[in-house]
């Protein structure tokens, strides 16, 4: 490509949720895209998902242990308290080798991002709502700004959830969805208690209803239904669970999309409508592509680095918000010593949304998820018993459970990012921690959740509630916030309220950064709307 | 954690522990660790006479610097330059600490050009997480670098010269030191300078013969050799081919030790280095039998019953795949009655090497079709009885309890 040559219209990158769902409107008005994506994928020699299902595999197959530890045994290196999603061995590459791409140091912070093709959504827990309007307070867009893009995102990648119980609102009622999913014995008896004890229950305080996913229960396009095979965390075989690399496939056979992968961006150069986007191939060779219009979506550490270097704005720090996470495990007495379900779901099953004393002008937002998916072994070492006696005690345990997992909001979180010049390190730097104060919440969310899942007879097990390190929830935000416009005078990084960068005109972020906040809502979805208002705005913009 | 030079004698040792104790290591030099089974760390071939680093220290925490090169007087200037270059990387990085091995013959004045330019790069060592460690004389462990070297030597001769009339070494087992690097790392109070060895000096010649006697299994002589003897001799040995070459380095260093208090920095460390009889008995010895073994009464422990030998033999290739070759210590009546496990398990939330290992068991049972019946309750059963296993378990539990705090 000559220095000439005036490009695409547009370069987007990153392929990713955020990235695809910028890619889809600009190629429907006429416009020709260029993804450039490091675009990580499995090693060829990696277990592929298979049919059957989670209890056929652990009770027929000798050689299961190649899947849940991993033939080098990466599953067994310790890394703390995290999602054993982080530590699936067939899915290692989803995250290899960006900690390296980005120099990125981390202090008292769990930092994970991905440069595969699909990004995180390779293995994300697929929960899918809109911010509303409480949300969006800190926003300068309000719902009815996402409420078309919304309905264009759930339609293109299927969610599947209930349009008339107590959540529904909260999750976002406007948008086309499909039937929600079967539940399993444990969230169905827990819904059944709180519709009969509603009359009685301060729903005020605590609501509760189906749990709304990006999980199919149709088939959509080249994808299947969910076969309740428990299979969610090890690997979905039938493309049920929305992972934006399936939507690549769909892009590729744009006749205006171009996709290159196996190059790493290292920098946007130029400025004001002419630019140049920096990258190295595997060989290190520099790879350099023009365009009047770039898209940042890349991730939001990513994003957030790629736009500070091009700021050039070092050694400074940039708040990075993070929703402050905690585990709850809940036993439902009536399933003690049963039997494990061989067809489930192992994603959310139920949603519920908690207000408390200390979470006056907010709320607390949780996930429902059953425990037999889960390995045994993750919950083993945590029991203060013997092993064998543990064991035993899991064993009657893990059919009578339902994991809680609970968010609270971004503001709670206290993160920063910093980006330091090439000429010196050019590493990154993120340093987290919570707000004083955080600890009252988590203690009062605790207390709040147990009394409220008591009185629906699901009793959360003494010492079991776990808060996670900062940055292990996954949902980064807020370092590029969008301002209204005209109000942009600050002199920290900023974005508009159509995520162009400030002071570089044509030059666009649509990934969790220009969040303005993170809410307790897992922000994927809202980001993936955001992305689709502001795609549809450059191309308004470019075809003028 | 980063350490250079992590292929030597010392770096071997080192490596391999800090695998053991879980972290993730990347390791700089001309050689890898043998020791260390591959997967386990990342490699970068590093050279002091390269100008540049040979990898970016973003991801390091702790730098464990052992490189040194010994070639030639040239070289030894390196060394300098190269560390200085290493520790302005360093410095880059907020926090991140800087351990420089030294020695103890460092000084201004020290007899060798060895002993000036470590005192010259401890010099540069002023920073604010900027560690100099001097140990003393190192000895034990596997017989390779110039420990190897003196053991082959011991092991040939009869009559071993000894350079100096009644040269004074403070000796230090290789084990002790990589502890000592393990509990650096982890202190909270951390000292710029550490000076490790036992309390007290002991005549070289007294080494060399414990070592003879206790680890080789031999009688030899001492014979001292006066120091420019020692160096004639070298010269000699140098010229003729297929003798051991001994760096003149190494003999000037021998003469120039000065004792050094060590009580202030083994204190700070909370270290007791053994002591010189039980040092020198120590024999690397094979350990994939005693895996095996470990590896068929744990699994039984927590089956209940014998373990296939694939289950055993996959629990042995996970060790080895997590850098963990060395076996932990059992009960002896263990090996019999796996399931007296039960009172010597350590207490849950003590981290050790043996709660790591009853872990991954765990973990590698439950991956098996046999794990699945045991962990998992997917074949109907009668909850009552169920039940009342479990409430009997329960029970026991509740009893062993008291033993197992008390055993701590
Ligand atoms: C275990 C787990 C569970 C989760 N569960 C949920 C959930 O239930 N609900 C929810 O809302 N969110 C969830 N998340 C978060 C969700 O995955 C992310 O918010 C989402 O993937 C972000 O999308 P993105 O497109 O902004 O970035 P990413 O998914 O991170 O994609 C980044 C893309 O950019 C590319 N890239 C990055 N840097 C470069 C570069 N320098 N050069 C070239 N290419 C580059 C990568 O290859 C990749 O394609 C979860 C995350 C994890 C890890």
């Amino acid at each position: 490509m000559s220095d000439t040559d005036p490009g695409p219209d547009v370069i987007i990158i990153g392929s990713g949720p955020a990235g695809v769902s910028a890619a889809w409107p600009l190629l429907e008005a006429g416009l020709a895209v260029l993804m450039v994506d490091q675009g990580r994928t499995a090693k060829p020699d990696a277990i592929a998902a298979e049919g059957g299902s989670l209890h056929d595999l652990r009770t027929g197959d000798g050689g299961q242990w190649k899947r849940f530890l991993g033939e080098d045994f990466s599953a067994l290196v310790p890394r703390g308290l995290v999602s054993p999603k982080l530590k699936v061995p067939g899915q290692q590459y989803v995250f290899d080798g960006f900690h390296t791409a980005y120099g990125l140091r981390t202090d008292n912070f769990h930092a994970v991002g991905s440069l595969a093709r699909g990004g995180l959504s390779n293995v994300w827990g697929a929960g899918a709502y809109v911010y509303d309007d409480d949300d969006l307070a800190d926003f300068p867009i309000a719902r009815s700004d996402l409420a078309a893009s919304a309905a264009v995102v759930a339609r293109r990648i299927g969610l599947s959830g209930s349009r008339d119980d107590d959540m529904a609102a909260f999750y976002g009622d406007d948008m086309p969805l499909q039937p929600a999913l079967e539940l399993d014995a444990r969230a169905e008896k827990l819904l059944q208690a709180y519709a009969r004890r509603k009359p009685a229950l301060n729903t005020d305080q605590f609501q509760l209803g189906r749990a709304r996913n990006a999980v199919l229960s149709q088939p959509l396009g080249a994808r299947g239904a969910c076969g309740y095979d428990d299979m969610c965390l090890w690997g979905c075989s039938r493309g049920a669970i929305y992972n934006a690399a399936q939507e690549l496939v769909e892009l590729k056979k744009q006749p205006h999309f171009t996709y290159r992968s196996g190059l790493l961006v290292r920098s946007i150069e130029g400025g004001a409508n002419s630019y140049a986007v920096v990258c190295a191939a595997a060989d290190q060779r520099p790879v350099r592509f023009r365009s009047k219009t770039v898209v940042l979506a890349a991730g939001t550490i990513g994003s957030t680095v790629l736009a500070l270097r091009h700021l050039r704005h070092f050694d400074r720090d940039i708040p990075l918000y993070s929703n402050p996470t905690l585990a709850v495990p809940l036993v439902l007495p009536g399933f003690l010593g049963g039997v494990l379900p061989r067809k489930n779901f192992s994603l959310g099953q139920l949603g519920f949304r908690l207000r408390t004393a200390e979470l006056t002008d907010a709320y607390a937002h949780g996930v429902l998820f059953a425990a037999s998916g889960l390995p045994a072994s993750a919950f083993i070492g945590q029991i203060p018993l013997s092993r064998p006696a543990a064991i035993r005690l899991f064993r009657a345990l893990q059919p009578a459970l339902l994991i809680a997992n609970c968010f609270l909001p971004g503001r709670f979180s206290r993160n920063f990012l910093k980006v330091s010049d090439p000429a010196a390190t050019g590493g990154v730097a993120i340093s987290g921690g919570y707000q004083p104060g955080l600890d009252k919440v988590i203690k009062s969310t605790t207390r709040a959740m147990t009394r409220h899942f008591r009185k629906l007879g699901a009793y959360a097990v003494p010492g079991g509630a776990r808060a996670s390190e900062p940055g292990a929830d996954i949902h980064y935000a807020g370092t590029l916030p969008m301002r209204a416009d005209g109000t942009g005078s600050s002199a920290a990084p900023h974005t508009s309220s159509l995520g162009e960068l400030a002071g570089s005109p044509g030059l666009y972020v649509v990934d969790g950064a220009v969040l303005n906040q993170v809410a307790a809502k897992n922000p994927t979805f809202s980001i993936m709307a955001n992305a689709d208002r502001i795609a549809r705005q450059i191309a308004r913009r470019l075809k003028a | 954690m980063l350490v250079t030079g992590g292929g030597g004698y010392i770096g071997n040792a080192l490596c391999k522990r800090l695998v053991e104790e879980g972290h993730q290591l990347t390791v700089w030099g001309r050689s890898r660790p043998g020791a260390v089974a591959q997967a386990a760390y990342s490699f970068v071939s590093y050279d002091l006479n390269a100008p540049q680093l040979p990898g970016s220290l973003s991801d390091i925490d702790v730098i464990i610097h052992l490189a040194h090169a010994m070639d030639d007087r040239e070289c030894l200037k390196r060394n300098e330059t190269a560390t200085e270059a290493l520790r302005d990387a360093a410095r880059a990085f907020d926090g991140l600490v800087f351990v420089y091995v030294s020695s103890q013959s460092a000084r201004i004045d020290a007899p060798s050009p060895y002993g000036r330019i470590k005192w010259r790069i401890e010099q540069l060592m002023d920073g604010a997480n900027e560690v100099v460690v001097r140990p003393g004389f190192i000895y034990g462990g596997a017989g390779k670098g110039a420990f190897g070297m003196l053991l082959q030597v011991l092991n040939k001769s009869p009559v071993i010269p000894v350079i100096g009339w009644n040269t004074q070494v403070q000796p230090l087992h290789r084990d002790d030191l990589t502890q000592a690097f393990i509990q650096i790392v982890e202190t909270n109070h951390r000292q710029r300078l550490y000076s490790i060895a036992m309390v007290e000096t002991v005549a070289f010649s007294l080494l060399l013969k414990n070592l003879a006697r206790h680890r080789l299994g031999r009688r030899v002589l001492t014979l001292p050799v006066p120091v420019s003897l020692a160096l004639a001799g070298a010269a000699l040995c140098r010229m003729i081919p297929g003798l051991p070459t001994v760096p003149r380095d190494r003999i000037l260093g021998l003469t120039g030790i000065v004792a050094m208090d060590t009580t202030a920095s083994l204190e700070n460390l909370g270290l007791v280095p053994r002591d010189l009889i039980a040092g020198c008995r120590d024999r690397p010895r094979s350990s994939r039998r005693a895996l095996i073994n470990e590896g068929r009464i744990l699994l039984h422990y927590i089956g209940g019953e014998q373990p296939s030998t694939q289950l055993v033999r996959r629990y042995v290739r996970a060790l080895q795949a997590l850098g963990l070759s060395s076996p932990v210590s059992l009960p002896p009546m263990s090996g019999r009655w796996p399931m007296i496990m039960r009172v010597h398990e350590p207490l849950p939330g003590t981290a050790s090497p043996l709660a790591r290992r009853l872990e991954l068991a765990v973990s590698i049972a439950e991956a098996s079709p046999g794990g699945a019946r045991l962990f998992a309750a997917y074949a109907p059963a009668l909850r009552v009885v169920a039940m009342a296993r479990l409430l009997l378990t329960l029970g026991v539990e509740l009893i062993l309890m008291p033993v197992r705090k008390w055993r701590r």
